[in-house]
């Protein structure tokens, strides 16, 4: 073969001639199909876990390392932490109970230096006046190992043999690894002083409590003894009232009636007079002028005489109406309107004593099926009270009386006075029994409590006083225009 | 002695071994079969004689038989694409090389997923393809027993080799009685394929004794028959050691590599497609002129084992008696036009030159034979 002209290089000629011959060829003679496969599934599976496990590895690195972090800060913040505290710390190796290390605080109350303690043990840390056994002292680091801490009261020794109270606190921990206790030592000297004053003065002050009780005891006994009697003299001033009131009413009443009854009998008595001159002056022969005389004096006379006695018999059947509701609790349908007006005669002459006016301004129509005694004793003694305390001092004044019916079933009665009104700090309480601002001067305390006992008792109603400052007051009675079935009380 | 690795498949000769394809199938646990074939095996009846058995032990089978001669790449991806479509995991090639070598490459297609173009060259296939079991029904290709796959690569034109162990069959069925309805001139082409075989292995630079005893073997069994078994399709005893013969070359050329005769062929299959066993057989002479000095001794070999009587002679003699009786017999067979007469022109050779000498069959030519060596071969080829 020509050597100038040696063929084209087919890229590596010598290693394609190894290759075709095939030593060193990678392919095995192909094997069974399926069961390649599945070598290859399982290489593919071996894969999987494999970068499974790598990435669990890599994690595990990651925490490990954040962990390796922790300890370090761990363990700086240990060393900040026993060398910075303020309290004393002594580090115990818990199987030989010898003493690893100690802090500055700890140097600074024993008064031990750090390297001296070197050659210390507990039982040099204690008083002698209160040795610590050995057999203590184990015991006491096993229950802190085992619980975690422990806590007791110690009588520690300084390096100058000076003793102290301490509480110590046992914690087992692991410091770099070691199984160690950290005791923390507090000299408790002023607390435990502060712990005796206090038991000294609680020891007094239990005393102190103990008579303080025997004595509250007896004035509570008295006080309720007190109190029985009070409720006692309540009930009888509440009747008593109940009777003065009934009493005011017929002395009203017999004033009243005086009028036309004195009329009367002034009338009778001038008739009289007349029949006795006619009768003189007759015998002296009659004329016709003395007989025309006689009879026009007896007809104006006779005709004035019958007018006052009809206005007696017109007292009486009121009065008579009225005492019949007063002392009775029947309950009837009445209208509003002629009602306030008994009410207003009956109540005349002390109205008229008073020197002031009541106004009736209540409008006709309203029927009421409720307790008319209660109600007029009610209005009589908001009358009274207004005469009594509104007007007191003052010349005259009116008292109006309101009704608005407020909803098919419920009226409103307003009772006002132009008085002086109630001072605001004693609003509150002038239903209270026994609160009167005329103690001594003819105020029981009782008029507004009854006022209050009947309106919201048999009547079924509620009451509020009003009394904006110069304008008198005003109550205001809601009722309803059927009152309740309950009986009424007396 | 060096030291050498041979390589062959599990192979059944004999007449009726086809029959045995339901067994072999089953054998494999395949569910279903790719039957690998081309036109005229299903016309001359074998594809059928396969599905057939298949059908009696129940395994289903799909056909393909889009292969043309001269397989090409896209024929193989199509196969294996079908392969992977029908849910096959058993391959069956039956026919001649281009079924075969289209077979082979629809495996490792279908196992890797990769274009078949990616494994040209030597030991470059990784996964190997599902069990294949081939059927030859020619006598002269010997892909069947062989570790070759030549694909054309129509984008550049060119015959591509993939050369893996890998690339062998799992079972060979060597059946002598397919080759009965081979035409004359198909016969002829085949058989001088099957020849050029074992006359490249025995030369080529990677034989050993085991490759150096079946490629004289095979030499003795072909060239007493080839020209009978032309003459008498039907006659078994000329057929049987065709076959023979064929298989031996086979075992020959898979494990000790080819030459220049196939660098070449594959270079004019590549660009004008023409068929191999004819440029093999018009190439042979050329290629034995030119190689034979660098092994006057193999090639004396070769020529007693044809049966010429080259003893005593020079070397110039022995190389003009074995390429005069290698022209004679191709000429008594019908394979008597020249290149020029089948396409080939002037302008062709030098890109045929470039192609072939970058085959890898050329690395184990006793001869290494340069671009401008090669373009003289097909010159002469051309003329003659």
């Amino acid at each position: 073969m020509n050597e100038h002209s040696k063929p084209e290089p087919l890229g590596t000629t010598t290693s394609l001639l190894d290759q075709i011959i095939g030593l060193d060829e990678h392919a095995l003679r192909k094997s069974y199909y399926p069961q390649l496969q599945q070598q290859v599934e399982a290489l593919r599976a071996a894969k999987g876990a494999l970068e499974q496990q790598a990435a669990e590895m890599r994690t595990m690195l990651v925490e490990l390392e954040s962990t390796r972090k922790r300890a370090e800060e761990s363990e700086a913040n240990y060393r900040e932490l026993f060398d910075k505290s303020s309290e004393a710390i002594i580090v115990l190796d818990p199987a030989s109970q010898e003493i690893c290390a100690v802090n500055q605080a700890f140097s600074e109350l024993y008064g031990f230096s750090r390297e001296e303690v070197d050659s210390l043990s507990i039982l040099d840390l204690s008083s002698s006046n209160k040795p610590v056994d050995p057999a203590e002292v184990r015991q006491r680091l096993a229950q802190a190992m085992s619980c975690g801490t422990y806590r007791f009261e110690w009588l520690a020794r300084r390096k100058n043999g000076s003793d102290f109270w301490a509480d110590v606190t046992l914690k087992s921990a692991s410091i770099r690894g070691e199984r160690r206790i950290l005791s923390t030592v507090r000299d408790i000297t002023d607390r435990k002083r502060a712990e005796a004053e206090v038991a000294e003065i609680n020891r007094q002050l239990e005393d102190r409590v103990a008579q303080r009780t025997s004595d509250l005891a007896q004035a509570n006994q008295e006080l309720a003894t007190l109190l029985g009697h009070l409720r006692a003299a309540q009930t009888q001033l509440v009747q008593s009232e109940k009777l003065a009131s009934l009493g005011a009413l017929v002395a009203g009443i017999a004033h009243e009636l005086n009028t036309p009854i004195g009329n009367c009998m002034m009338l009778a008595s001038t008739l009289q007079d007349h029949r006795e001159t006619f009768e003189k002056e007759i015998a002296s022969g009659l004329r016709k002028s003395m007989l025309t005389s006689f009879l026009e004096n007896i007809t104006v006379g006779y005709d004035s005489l019958l007018r006052n006695l009809y206005r007696a018999s017109e007292l009486v059947t009121n009065f008579k109406e009225l005492a019949v509701d007063q002392t009775s609790s029947r309950r009837r349908r009445f209208e509003l309107h002629g009602f306030i007006h008994e009410i207003e005669v009956a109540q005349a002459p002390s109205i008229r004593k008073a020197a002031c006016k009541l106004v009736n301004d209540t409008p006709g129509g309203i029927v009421l099926d409720s307790f008319p005694g209660p109600l007029s004793q009610v209005i009589g003694n908001l009358i009274g009270n207004a005469i009594c305390h509104g007007f007191d001092g003052r010349a005259g004044g009116e008292i109006r009386i309101t009704a608005e019916q407020e909803t098919p079933t419920q009226v409103s009665l307003t009772v006002a006075d132009n008085g002086c009104g109630i001072a605001a700090e004693n609003l509150p309480r002038i239903f209270d029994p026994f609160f009167t601002t005329k103690l001594g001067h003819g105020g029981s305390g009782l008029g507004l409590h009854i006022v209050y006992n009947l309106v919201t008792g048999a009547l079924g109603g509620s009451i509020r006083a009003e009394s904006p400052p110069g304008a008198g007051v005003r109550f205001v009675i809601s009722l309803p225009l059927s009152a309740p079935v309950s009986q009424a009380t007396e | 002695m060096d030291i050498r690795k041979n390589v062959a498949p599990e192979f059944v000769l004999g007449a009726g071994a086809l029959s045995l394809v339901g067994r072999y199938a089953r054998n494999f646990a395949a569910e279903r079969a790719l039957v690998v074939t081309d036109q005229g095996v299903i016309t001359a009846g074998w594809a059928g004689k396969v599905t057939e058995a298949l059908q009696q032990v129940g395994m289903a089978c799909v056909t393909f038989a889009d292969v043309s001669p001269n397989p090409r790449e896209a024929e193989v991806m199509a196969g294996a694409q079908k392969f992977r479509d029908e849910g096959c995991d058993l391959i069956i090639a039956v026919g001649g090389g281009s079924p075969m070598d289209c077979a082979k490459g629809i495996g490792i297609v279908a196992s890797s997923g990769a274009s078949i173009l990616d494994f040209e060259g030597v030991d470059r296939v990784r996964i190997p393809g599902p069990p294949l079991i081939c059927i030859p029904t020619t006598a002269g290709t010997s892909a069947d027993v062989s570790q070759f796959a030549i694909i054309n690569d129509t984008t550049r034109n060119v015959k591509i080799a993939i050369i893996s162990k890998v690339m062998l069959p799992d079972a060979a069925l060597i059946d002598p009685l397919t080759t009965a309805t081979m035409p004359a001139e198909l016969t002829a082409a085949t058989g001088f394929d099957a020849l050029v075989h074992a006359i490249e292995a025995y030369v080529s630079t990677a034989g050993s004794p085991v490759t150096d005893l079946h490629a004289l073997e095979a030499i003795r069994r072909i060239s007493p028959n080839l020209l009978p078994a032309t003459r008498n399709p039907d006659v078994m005893a000329y057929r049987e050691p065709m076959m023979l013969g064929s298989l031996l070359a086979g075992l020959a050329f898979s494990n000790a590599s080819l030459g220049l005769v196939h660098a070449m062929a594959h270079s004019l299959g590549g660009l004008l497609d023409l068929p191999h066993g004819v440029c093999n057989a018009l190439l042979l002479e050329h290629v034995v002129a030119f190689n034979h000095a660098s092994a006057c001794e193999r090639y004396a070999a070769i020529a007693t084992a044809i049966g010429v009587d080259v003893s005593g002679m020079s070397a110039a003699g022995q190389k003009a008696c074995l390429v005069d009786a290698l022209r004679r017999l191709r000429l008594s067979v019908g394979l008597d036009r020249s290149l020029h007469e089948l396409g080939v022109k002037a302008d062709d050779i030098p890109q045929l030159a470039r192609h072939a000498a970058a085959d890898p069959c050329l690395v184990t030519n006793p001869v290494q034979a340069c671009v401008e060596d090669i373009e003289q071969i097909y010159e002469r080829a051309l003329k003659a």
